[in-house]
């Protein structure tokens, strides 16, 4: 993976997570004004939907590599 | 001469006893170069040892076979170990080995901690290179054998903790001489291929077996890949070259599914995790700020000209209804004395007095109304025993038999018959009633 494809939009999963991290640290902090906590936590309920998204749960088979860097299935 | 005749079968149990009872042969190491050696398909290992001189049939049955860490070639210069017995059936006696060392192995160790050194030395195995593992790889290279334990176990256990895992596997060969060339191939075509991670490795073996995991060029080319690599080479026990040159070894294949393949319930708990937090927090923020905006509004509230009146009003009630009561709890003690004093007083006035005196006349009235009640009921039964006597005494008793009383009209006794006259009324009175009667003649005597 190059590291172009890494914009805003296109975080890791990893990533993500260490900033739902972040933001939950940031709004058990009781000093965070309101309009602050809710803005995180709109922003952070999205990055969630986002890590969701990113756990694509389509069943895959096996494929097999071949040298010219054609793929087939994989029987076992 | 009378001698005995024995069976082939006989004679050769006789000599099966024979060699079973000899100390030596039963456990005997034994050195000799490898001949005509066969691999049956139940995995029993028939072949010879021959030194220059002389030739040892030997079996190495599969129990035994499966442990041996090497495959047997002619030539290959042997020792081995186990018992020398006889094949009854055949007639023959041979070597039935339970364990065998190659001899020269200490050449390839050598070799291998030699190349370990230069390679170190190099830098190929120093940690500022090795690349991280992804976090979720969302597609897994797999480089190894299509058949055998470990693509097996790799597929199973990548399967089992996230099936949406796409797994690439690409056919290596792992063992011999073409092993070295074809998995460079699988690392580069898998590295162009764009997976996330590469687990490189097959089964475990001996030396030889795994000797291509310890080539310099399968090395680089591991050092070289740009997509993170997982070494998993035979068992925990066997380290190779290509382990130290990975960004990460597993001790077996199965681990190495287990570190490049994320369990996907991990994933989806950590998210489930993070949004109960989440809301958690704003809720106990709001919960938290509503509160004290409650508790704002009831200080206010208290601070407010309304309230402090109703409660100056409240307080004055209060008293108000303190004081009544003090009033009347005082009004009853001042009566309750009162009353007292009454009391004491009356037993000390002449109205007492005429009380008393009261009282005796009343006595006195009363013995007086019965004295008359007696008298008067006396007098009562004078009067009854009177009548009874008069009524014994009246006119009316001499009435009766025939005699009857006769009057005039003017009520008075009719004395003679001459007073008569023709058409007069009489009246007569018999003893139970009275009778009008009228005078028609009158005679006199």
């Amino acid at each position: 993976m190059s590291e172009e494809k890494k914009t805003e939009e296109k975080r890791s999963l990893e990533e993500n997570f260490d900033i739902l991290e972040k933001n939950l640290k940031d709004l058990e902090d009781d000093s965070l004004p309101l309009e602050e906590a809710f803005a995180l936590y709109e922003s952070s309920m999205k990055l969630l939907k986002d890590c969701n998204d990113e756990i694509d749960r389509v069943e895959k088979k096996v494929l097999l590599l071949k040298d010219n860097g054609e793929t087939d299935e994989f029987s076992e | 001469m009378n001698k005995k005749i024995y069976s082939v079968s006989q004679i050769n149990s006789y000599i099966w006893g024979m060699f079973s009872q000899d100390f030596y042969l039963r456990d005997v190491s034994i050195k000799g170069e490898v001949r005509d050696a066969k691999y049956w398909k139940d995995g029993t290992i028939y072949f010879n040892l021959k030194d220059d001189k002389s030739l040892l049939p030997c079996v190495c049955f599969k129990n035994k076979a499966q442990a041996l860490k090497f495959k047997l070639e002619d030539g290959m210069s042997v020792t081995g170990h186990g018992s020398v017995s006889v094949y009854k059936e055949g007639g023959k006696y041979q070597f039935y080995v339970s364990e065998m060392e190659k001899d020269g192995q200490g050449d390839l160790y050598a070799r291998y901690l030699k190349l370990k050194a230069e390679l170190e030395e190099m830098g190929l195995f120093a940690e500022e290179y090795k690349q991280k593992i992804p976090f979720m790889a969302k597609k897994v290279g797999i480089v190894t054998a299509p058949t055998g334990a470990a693509v097996r176990d790799i597929i199973q256990i990548s399967r089992r903790r996230n099936p949406y895992v796409q797994l690439i596997l690409y056919p290596a060969i792992v063992q011999g001489k073409q092993a070295c060339e074809s998995i460079i191939r699988g690392i580069r075509a898998m590295d162009a291929a764009g997976v996330d991670v590469i687990i490189v490795g097959r089964g475990g073996g001996s030396i030889e077996d795994l000797w291509a995991f310890n080539e310099e060029a399968v090395a680089r080319a591991i050092f070289d890949c740009s997509t993170p690599i997982i070494s998993a080479v035979g068992h925990e026990t066997d380290t190779t070259i290509a382990d130290f040159a990975a960004d990460l070894r597993a001790p077996t294949p199965s681990a190495a599914a287990e570190l490049a393949v994320r369990q996907l319930d991990d994933i989806t708990g950590h998210i489930a995790d993070c949004k109960n937090r989440l809301d958690q927090s704003i809720k106990s923020r709001l919960t938290h700020r509503r509160l004290k905006a409650q508790k704002l509004s009831e200080s206010l509230k208290r601070l407010s000209p309304q309230y402090m009146l109703n409660d100056k009003r409240q307080k004055a009630a209060a008293i108000e209804s303190t004081l009544d009561a003090l009033m009347d709890k005082r009004i009853l003690a001042l009566k309750s004395r009162l009353q007292k004093d009454e009391l004491s007083l009356k037993h000390l006035s002449p109205l007492g007095l005429a009380d008393k005196r009261r009282q005796r006349s009343q006595d006195l009235g009363y013995k007086l109304d019965k004295a008359f009640d007696r008298h008067m009921q006396m007098t009562r039964q004078r009067m009854l025993l009177l009548i009874e006597r008069y009524k014994a005494r009246s006119p009316l008793e001499r009435l009766g038999g025939g005699y009857v009383y006769a009057s005039g009209e003017d009520g008075k006794a009719v004395l003679s018959a001459a007073s008569l006259k023709t058409g007069d009324k009489l009246k007569l009175r018999f003893k139970d009633g009275t009778v009008s009667a009228g005078v028609e003649e009158i005679s006199c005597d």
